[in-house]
């Protein structure tokens, strides 16, 4: 008993979930993150016509009526969801093939491209949005590309895989660290031909990572800004650009209540792609 | 081996650059036969089982299967499987699908597969567990996935690489023997990578002593352990313990010998390691002759009179433990005797191993029957006791027989 009380009283070195100094810091930091997103979720059903009001003036869902009745901010979200799925697909196309090829083969300069295939990571968005917002205007695609939906958001989409595709494929290539290369042996001597090799067994272990690079190249595309705002034309506006230029004018509660559908959806998304990559590492666990 | 062989190795070499991994192994592997590959880490012996399975070409030689040449072939052309050292068992596939992986790939009929799957789970003793992941296997378990995903395939030769180094030691020796009946009724070709003498011995009909890319000695088990053709060889396949020598030289057919730690011997010519045979005997120069200078200057076979070259650097006389007896009086006729205390005396079940400390440090084991062990212990720790032995039982062997086979 007494040495039980004590032992409450004096947490270990390594008990620090029980030294409540470190719990307050804990408490702080997470609520520094979360409150301006429960702040937004909360003040999107007030029944107020400032979004930016901190006063409670009752419950009301009428601004998610009036943001899903909003024909521009649909249409917005509409390509955003658009431009995501097709930048995420060939993002990740992408990546896995420039993961194996730089896991897999050995040739000149291969730091130089490994270091190439990183560099958007760590480019600051804004020259990236410029150089873009060039290039595309020296090929006559900035602003007058196509009517046709979703042809028009060809820029975008080649913008967002840009920047998009190096996360997915060092998620990819850190998952091809543990690949056993006996397993690739394996197969080969059983006679598999490199194609099915690549198909049967190393396309199922890449999956996880697969999964979760497409998880953050899509988020990436969801909420882009900045090189959105560079590349879209006039006619091409996505989710994040629409909400700003609704801010520009005016903070109303429907702003609030288009975020926390995205927010809801990002969410979603994410807690499918757990559930799926939990599944495949229970799997593949060795 | 007179019979043909289904696999010739024929002066094989294998470079990765300057380093020589292989260096001119030949060697023939005969049908139905438990063949092992053995050797300290990095003495080739995986190197040339990737060769056989083809995920290595050989920079120099011939490689034969059935008389054909195999270098061309792509490992997934090969009648050759693998069962690899970490298993390598898809982790993503049920058992029963890990096993008919390679019918699929062979293009076999669904009906063939069902039939040949259930039968190599059942060699292997897996019935049932079909339709398990492989995560849900135990150690030996996945193994047995890894063994009957290459019966299955009825290669000509089946290559296993440390196959019973990840299991515990008791698994082990139950897999030995499940291994050599299962070789027996399914009568595939095995090769065998092994580090363990204890392993090659007990599976292999014959066994490749390999040591830093070259052949050392290729022999049956029995043979390598009587008739080791050098003392790497000897220490590699079991304990022996051995002694400097001075010089020896053949006289009267008897080779005499002496050391600097036991009494001039003579020696019957059939301590001599196969080794030596072969190597010119000098008529002058002393042991610490070079081998270059040999090369300089070849001579005959004939000239069977004079001092036995040290060719092959230094010899060594050597005694295995179970040829050393102890005794607590000074044995009345023995050919070699030293005196000793005794050291830690280790039950065995069967028998005892004594150790013997001569000149302050432990210097031999014998093996002792366990009664004289029970005197020898009643005696005490530090009392003298004398080692013996027959002068017929020791080997004279060459240090290093640099390419010596048989």
């Amino acid at each position: 008993m007494g040495v039980s009380r004590r032992y409450r009283h004096k947490p270990k070195p390594f008990d620090y979930s029980r030294k409540w100094s470190l719990r307050s810091v804990f408490l702080l930091a997470g609520l520094f993150l979360y409150i301006p997103i429960f702040v937004l979720i909360i003040f999107s059903f007030n029944n107020s016509r400032r979004g930016g009001n901190v006063i409670w003036k009752g419950f009301t869902t009428k601004y998610y009526e009036k943001a899903f009745g909003n024909e521009d901010l649909m249409l917005a979200f509409g390509n955003t969801l658009t431009i995501a799925v097709i930048s995420t697909f060939i993002s990740i196309i992408l990546a896995t093939l420039t993961a194996i090829l730089l896991w897999r083969f050995r040739f000149p300069l291969k730091p130089f491209f490994e270091g190439l295939v990183a560099l958007p990571i760590v480019i600051p968005e804004i020259c990236m949005g410029v150089s873009l917002a060039m290039f595309f205007s020296a090929i006559g695609w900035l602003g007058n590309t196509s009517d046709i939906w979703p042809l028009n958001l060809i820029n975008i989409i080649i913008a967002h895989i840009t920047f998009s595709f190096p996360f997915a494929a060092m998620v990819i290539r850190t998952r091809l660290q543990s690949f056993n290369r006996e397993m690739e042996e394996a197969a080969l001597d059983l006679g598999a031909s490199e194609f099915q090799v690549f198909k049967d067994i190393l396309l199922p272990h890449l999956k996880p990572g697969i999964v979760a690079g497409a998880l953050l190249a899509f988020t990436l595309s969801l909420d882009d800004f900045i090189v959105t705002f560079f590349t879209s034309g006039p006619n091409t506006i996505t989710f994040p650009v629409k909400i700003y230029s609704m801010v520009r004018f005016s903070v109303t509660p429907e702003i609030n209540a288009a975020s926390t559908v995205l927010i809801l959806l990002t969410l979603l998304l994410t807690f499918l792609a757990l559930r799926l990559q939990k599944k495949e590492l229970d799997d593949s666990h060795d | 081996m007179t019979d043909n062989p289904i696999v010739s190795i024929r002066h094989v070499s294998k470079y990765f650059g300057k380093f020589a991994a292989l260096e001119d192994v030949s060697l023939d592997i005969h049908a139905g036969e438990i063949f092992a590959l053995l050797g300290p880490s990095g003495c080739g012996k995986s190197t040339l089982l990737r060769i056989l399975s083809g995920f290595e070409t050989p920079s120099e030689g011939e490689l034969l299967l059935d008389n054909k040449d195999l270098v061309p072939l792509k490992p997934n052309k090969r009648p050759i499987n693998m069962v690899f050292q970490s298993y390598a068992v898809f982790p993503h596939m049920t058992v029963e699908d890990n096993v008919a992986y390679g019918l699929k790939m062979e293009g076999v009929s669904k009906s063939e597969i069902t039939s040949r799957v259930n039968e190599a789970l059942e060699q292997v003793h897996l019935t049932g567990l079909g339709q398990r992941k492989p995560n849900q296997l135990s150690g030996g378990q996945r193994q047995r996935v890894a063994l009957a995903r290459v019966l299955v395939k009825k290669p000509r030769l089946l290559l296993l690489d440390e196959p019973l180094s990840a299991l515990d030691a008791k698994l082990r020796d139950a897999m030995r023997l499940e291994l050599v009946k299962l070789q027996e009724s399914v009568g595939i070709t095995f090769v065998i990578v092994t580090h363990d003498q204890s392993e090659a011995m007990a599976i292999a009909d014959r066994i490749a002593v390999l040591n830093d890319g070259k052949l050392r000695q290729l022999a049956t088990p029995a043979e390598l352990y009587q008739r080791p053709v050098d003392a790497f060889v000897a220490d590699f396949v079991g304990k022996i313990h051995c002694f400097d020598v001075a010089s020896a030289s053949i006289e009267n057919e008897l080779i005499q010998v002496t050391s600097s730690t036991l009494p001039p011997l003579s020696l019957p010519p059939s301590v001599m390691s196969s080794a030596l045979h072969s190597l010119p005997v000098a008529s002058s120069g002393g042991v610490q002759q070079t081998q270059q200078s040999i090369g300089r200057q070849p001579r005959s076979q004939t000239d069977a009179i004079g001092r036995l070259d040290s060719a092959s650097g230094k010899l060594v006389l050597a005694i295995r433990p179970e040829h050393i007896s102890a005794s607590l009086s000074e044995p009345a006729s023995a050919d070699v005797s030293l005196l000793g205390s005794i050291g830690d005396i280790a039950f065995q079940g069967q028998h005892s191993i004594l150790e013997i400390v001569i000149d302050g440090k432990p210097s031999l084991t014998a093996i002792v029957e366990n009664a004289a062990a029970q005197a020898l212990h009643n005696a005490g720790f530090g009392s003298p006791v004398w080692a013996y032995w027959t002068a017929s039982d020791m080997l004279l062997l060459p240090e290093n027989a640099s390419n010596g086979s048989n």
